[in-house]
């Protein structure tokens, strides 16, 4: 019982933060707690051992998403919209059917759990054929090679999303910081934005034998390009290559299509080059990941080169 | 060894009553800037006895190195953050912002 | 560039555990982030002393854990005991990046915390002891101008006042 200790802590942790988020009074009160929900999963995730999918939850279920969640609030907050965000009332009818489907899914959850054996067949199937799959991480294994198709379609999901937030053409972030708010945030981009560049490329190399892969590495690059576009709001002023965008897609296609040419079937690498395969596929991907969250914040707009808002200042009123 | 193990678990313990005290310590403090000189430097040693223990208990020079890198960025970006969060508090006190206008 | 090339190098080599196949993927990466860390740096950041920089962790070191330690005490007695002030220090470090770095590590030595940083005034928030803490702060600026011997900011312009 004192073994898992931790887990029933963290376990209702989860479920006190998800009713805090329901049914707090503030928007922001919700954010906040949804923030730090996304961080008690990723223990969670942990705790299973399932890393990759941890890593994952932090960086894009609580990092991009809590950012995403943060400038939507202040946007809404700042056009003084007809929502009223300080209240968040949910109707009786609401809070009475997720009870009784929260009740239900616990119910059948757990009557699985107790009364069925678990099917240990698909861990062993992986194991057996990850020498074959040309990476040592089992997730990356799945995920890149022997269930390719999902993760070419997750790709081609997140591309229909930037699209989407591309066709309304609303900016979350579209006002530039006073010139001297710039400074601190440009010190902070010097020194983040490198590490980052360098610590996104060493978890898309790691995911081959150890938690990390293109998802990560994407969410990483994503964070660093954020804190450049609001440290420096010229820089990348410019409208996103959209073959940059799509690289990810692209070279997947590119790679279903040659493995047809070769060996007469999607996505069935080539044997002894496997490994290489994968790793430029989930380059191109971890480009798009990255990308397109990034393009979830900012619809490039023409910055007018000239106005005196874009000379970033210190408090000194030094130019930087 | 198990002096190792025990070193690890002492760290492991200081670490968590430091980042406990950080905790508590937003509560208690009266006042918005306080409560950032509670968080970031109790949070720090926490962060700093607890990178030390897993780096003991790893028994690996290579990966405490990996550690003691990522100790070293997290200081530096938590100490600009707890700059950049009191300098933001203290926007609208114009002496302090030097905001001539 | 060079410097920075070597450095970033060094750093992805550690992480890499020394795998030299690793630089298919490391090497675009160690040039890219040289490159953008060139691109955002300061024009000048001075020149940098090894053993100044021993005996700035020795001191960083002792007095960060003094700063935690204050408030693990403060927080688990009864009485806070705190007395919040202002203080106002005028700065004599050559360049920004080293006013900078002073900032943050007053930020965690005990019992101050910087609010603003403009041009070479730095105003502090101080927990305790407002008449201490500026010559804690003269002997910090101290250690931290012995790791950055002799630079010279030529750069630099009066602030308008």
């Amino acid at each position: 019982m004192m073994f898992y200790l931790f887990d029933i802590i963290i376990a209702l942790m989860t479920i006190i933060l998800a009713c805090l988020c329901l049914f707090s009074r503030q928007a922001i009160n919700s954010i906040t707690y949804f923030i730090a929900l996304g961080l008690i999963v990723a223990l969670i995730w942990t705790r299973l051992g399932a890393y990759d999918v941890a890593i994952a939850e932090a960086a894009i279920g609580s990092g991009v998403t809590g950012a995403l969640l943060l400038f939507s609030w202040r946007k809404l907050r700042a056009a003084k919209s007809n929502i009223t965000l300080t209240e968040n009332t949910i109707s009786k009818k609401v809070i009475a059917t997720a009870f009784f489907i929260v009740v239900i899914i616990v119910f059948s959850l757990s009557s699985i759990l107790l009364f069925s054996k678990p099917n240990s067949a698909l861990a062993y199937l992986v194991d057996s054929s990850l020498s074959d799959s040309g990476v040592l991480n089992p997730v990356t294994a799945v995920l890149l090679n022997f269930r390719s198709f999902d993760t070419l379609l997750e790709i081609g999901v997140l591309f229909l999303a930037a699209l989407g937030v591309y066709s309304i053409g609303i900016s979350l972030f579209d006002y530039e910081l006073k010139p001297s708010s710039n400074f601190l945030l440009h010190s902070l981009s010097k020194l983040v934005v490198p590490a980052c560049v360098l610590f996104g490329g060493y978890t898309l190399w790691v995911g081959s034998y150890s938690p990390g892969g293109a998802f990560q590495a994407g969410a990483v690059w994503a964070g660093a390009l954020i804190l450049l576009r609001l440290a420096h709001p010229r820089l990348l002023a410019r409208k996103l290559s959209p073959w940059l965008l799509t690289i990810g897609l692209i070279v997947f296609i590119a790679a279903a299509i040659a493995t047809f040419v070769i060996n007469k079937n999607f996505l069935l690498y080539p044997a002894l080059y496997a490994g290489k395969w994968i790793l430029l596929i989930e380059t191109a991907a971890a480009i798009s990941i990255a990308l397109l969250l990034y393009s979830l914040f900012f619809i490039p707009k023409k910055i007018n080169s000239k106005s005196a808002a874009n000379t970033i200042t210190d408090d000194a009123g030094e130019s930087i | 060894m198990i002096i190792l193990d025990v070193l690890t678990v002492i760290l492991l313990v200081v670490g968590l009553v430091f980042f406990f005290a950080g905790s508590i310590g937003l509560l208690r403090f009266p006042d918005l800037m306080c409560r950032v000189h509670a968080l970031t430097k109790a949070d720090n040693i926490g962060l700093a006895c607890i990178s030390l223990a897993v780096a003991i208990y790893s028994n690996d020079w290579l990966i405490g190195l990996k550690i003691i890198f990522v100790w070293l960025f997290i200081l530096a970006t938590s100490s600009l953050m707890s700059f950049i969060i009191a300098r933001r508090i203290n926007m609208s006190n114009k002496i302090i912002s030097g905001d001539s206008r | 560039m060079i410097i920075r090339l070597i450095i970033f190098s060094i750093i992805w080599m550690i992480f890499a555990q020394g795998q030299l196949n690793s630089l298919i993927v490391g090497l675009p990466a160690i040039v890219l982030a040289s490159v953008i860390s060139c691109r955002l740096a300061d024009k000048n950041v001075g020149s940098f002393s090894l053993v100044g920089f021993l005996k700035f962790s020795v001191f960083f070191v002792k007095e960060s854990f003094k700063g935690g330690l204050d408030i693990a005490r403060r927080v688990y007695s009864k009485d806070l005991d705190i007395d919040p002030k202002y203080v106002v220090y005028e700065s004599t470090l050559p360049t920004r990046f080293q006013r900078l770095f002073l900032s943050c590590c007053i930020s965690l030595l005990p019992g101050t915390l910087t609010a603003s940083l403009i041009g070479k005034t730095v105003i502090i928030h101080s927990l305790i002891n407002a008449e201490n803490v500026k010559q804690e702060v003269a002997q910090c600026e101290q250690v931290i101008a012995n790791m950055f011997p002799a630079a010279t900011d030529g750069k630099y312009v009066e602030p308008v006042s």
